[in-house]
């Protein structure tokens, strides 16, 4: 257990860093130059030269790459971000608040995602091959084949302008939030439907099951023993990766429906090239990662002893 | 009473089985002993319901042998179990079908007749050895009080004194509650010393069927010779003049 503990600090640690370097060389050396990006926000109109060096000056940016990573990581070993380079306001308090706007959203479209998913898998299954199987396959095809910048648009013709039943844009009441979650939560049907009907299928599959069958035990009680927790282990590993799909759907889905958020401040930090926004944005997300990372190994270990016996 | 009627099994163009007639009245045991790919273990999975006959009836008291909610041990015993639930999940599923609970005594019985010491239910399929498995695959084919048991080479993955105590068990069990057995094996001996009669199976046929001493003394086809004679060349078999 703590071998465990020890060796999941050290992979945190090793992404951590090596996101924080990555993020920071890659900003660094993105083409254009950087303290007008960051004059041009802060004062929104063109600007003179002196006006500029005097940014890159405050900004750190000429003082080079090593001083300026430095200065960057010294606080961010205590969770520090520092200031926005535009504003010059602290990073976390609105971070903290972009975050408050794009948690129900993730939420919402992850609930509607499962619900799709499931719902759709266990009609799917119960005769493979028939029709209506091939018609969810084909649903979660189509949902795989649309990207969401699309769907987002196409719902929003629908709900917003056609029918007007849904606002569009903003993110003033709940009902703001139906449309961006619904279409996070279509992308993340499409590939979690697929990846629990085979679960299933290959957990009906297992050798034992049709002599316990035919013993007595009910359809119920092989369900609830016999496939669920079979059928758990590959969309546990998928739900991680459909995590990271997650976000990055979140930072489409903000900028499509104007919502404020983590995408919509991570994008606007992107364009201003504000420096430590960008890389608060990074690190944290990486930092989430490397917990549901942590989590899911948790869970196998919990559904499937066997992998934390292996591991030993 | 379990029948199974002129069965004929295919697979692909050939036949797995071929015209299988049997019967087997509850208190009985029959062996069903031949060689490897004789259609043995096809002929447990096509009782069982398994596999369907490509002709012919199988049935337990007039209905389908699923009413009687038949125990079956498999061949592989690591394959019979779930492996993510611990033994005790498994081999008490039985129980639970039928919304009981095993007494003290049963499991001590069985414990002790199978020399499983109880700890092993802790653990999982995958972290106890192929022969302890197969003493819990037989654990769970007689918790529940069953009427008909189909087991698959049982004895198989034990060792000589663990056999003659498990056939020992299962025969008691089977004087005292009377269920039918069909064991499937390639122990002539103990197919003679346990089974009220033998079905020799060759190429999904049935050579013979007979009493265990009339089978030893006068088999009736070329192959049963042969097979009684392998047998007493090995030692398994005595014949008694």
């Amino acid at each position: 257990m703590i071998k465990d503990l020890m060796g999941f600090v050290l992979r945190a640690v090793v992404v951590l860093s090596g996101t924080a370097l990555a993020t920071f060389v890659l900003l660094w050396h993105a083409p254009g130059d950087p303290a007008q990006a960051i004059a041009m926000a802060r004062f929104d109109a063109l600007l003179t030269e002196d006006v500029i060096d005097q940014v890159r000056e405050e900004a750190g940016l000429n003082a080079g790459f090593w001083t300026a990573f430095r200065a960057w990581v010294g606080p961010l070993l205590t969770l520090d971000f520092g200031r926005s380079a535009v504003t010059g306001r602290a990073v976390w308090p609105d971070l903290l608040v972009a975050i408050r706007y794009m948690l129900p959203l993730a939420l919402a479209g992850l609930a509607i995602g499962l619900a799709i998913s499931l719902s759709l898998a266990i009609v799917a299954v119960k005769r493979p091959g028939g029709w209506l199987d091939r018609f969810a396959i084909a649903i979660a095809s189509l949902g795989t084949a649309i990207p969401a910048y699309w769907l987002g648009l196409l719902l929003i013709l629908l709900f917003a302008v056609h029918l007007a039943w849904l606002p569009a844009m903003g993110a003033r009441t709940p009902e703001h939030v139906i449309l961006p979650a619904l279409t996070l939560g279509l992308g993340v049907a499409a590939s979690l439907t697929r990846i629990i009907r085979s679960g299933i299928l290959e957990a009906r599959g297992q050798s034992f099951l049709p002599a316990i069958r035919r013993r007595g035990v009910s359809s119920r009680g092989i369900d609830r023993d016999h496939i669920a927790p079979h059928a758990a282990i590959p969309v546990v590993t998928v739900f991680g990766l459909e995590l990271a799909f997650l976000l990055e759907g979140v930072v489409m889905v903000e900028v499509i429906f104007g919502r404020p958020g983590l995408g919509t401040f991570l994008v606007t930090a992107i364009h201003a090239r504000d420096f430590p926004q960008v890389q608060a944005v990074i690190v944290l997300t990486a930092l989430m990662f490397v917990t549901v990372n942590l989590l899911i190994d948790v869970v196998y270990r919990v559904i499937d002893p066997r992998i934390g016996a292996r591991d030993a | 009473m379990l029948r199974v009627d002129q069965v004929t099994v295919k697979r692909g163009s050939s036949f797995a089985l071929e015209d299988i007639s049997l019967s087997l009245a509850p208190g009985r045991t029959l062996a069903v002993v031949g060689e490897s790919g004789a259609g043995k273990s096809t002929l447990i999975v096509t009782i069982l319901g398994l596999v369907k006959p490509w002709k012919g009836d199988i049935t337990w008291a007039g209905d389908s042998v699923t009413s009687c909610a038949p125990a079956l041990v498999m061949q592989e015993p690591r394959a019979a179990f779930n492996p993510l639930l611990s033994l005790h999940r498994s081999v008490m599923e039985p129980m639970a079908a039928r919304k009981e609970v095993a007494s003290s005594e049963r499991i001590a019985r069985l414990c002790d007749g199978l020399e499983l010491s109880r700890d092993i239910f802790d653990r999982r399929p995958g972290e106890v050895s192929v022969g302890q498995a197969q003493r819990a695959a037989i654990f769970r084919a007689l918790i529940a009080a069953p009427t008909l048991v189909l087991l698959d080479e049982p004895l198989s993955a034990l060792d000589a004194v663990t056999q003659k105590h498990t056939a020992k068990l299962i025969a008691d069990l089977q004087r005292e509650e009377g269920f039918a057995a069909l064991i499937v094996t390639h122990d002539l001996g103990y197919a003679m010393a346990h089974a009220d009669e033998i079905a020799v199976l060759k190429s999904g046929r049935i050579e013979e069927i007979s009493h265990p001493e009339i089978f030893a003394k006068a088999p009736r086809s070329d192959y049963c010779r042969k097979l009684r004679d392998a047998a007493v060349a090995l030692g398994a078999l005595e014949i008694s003049e």
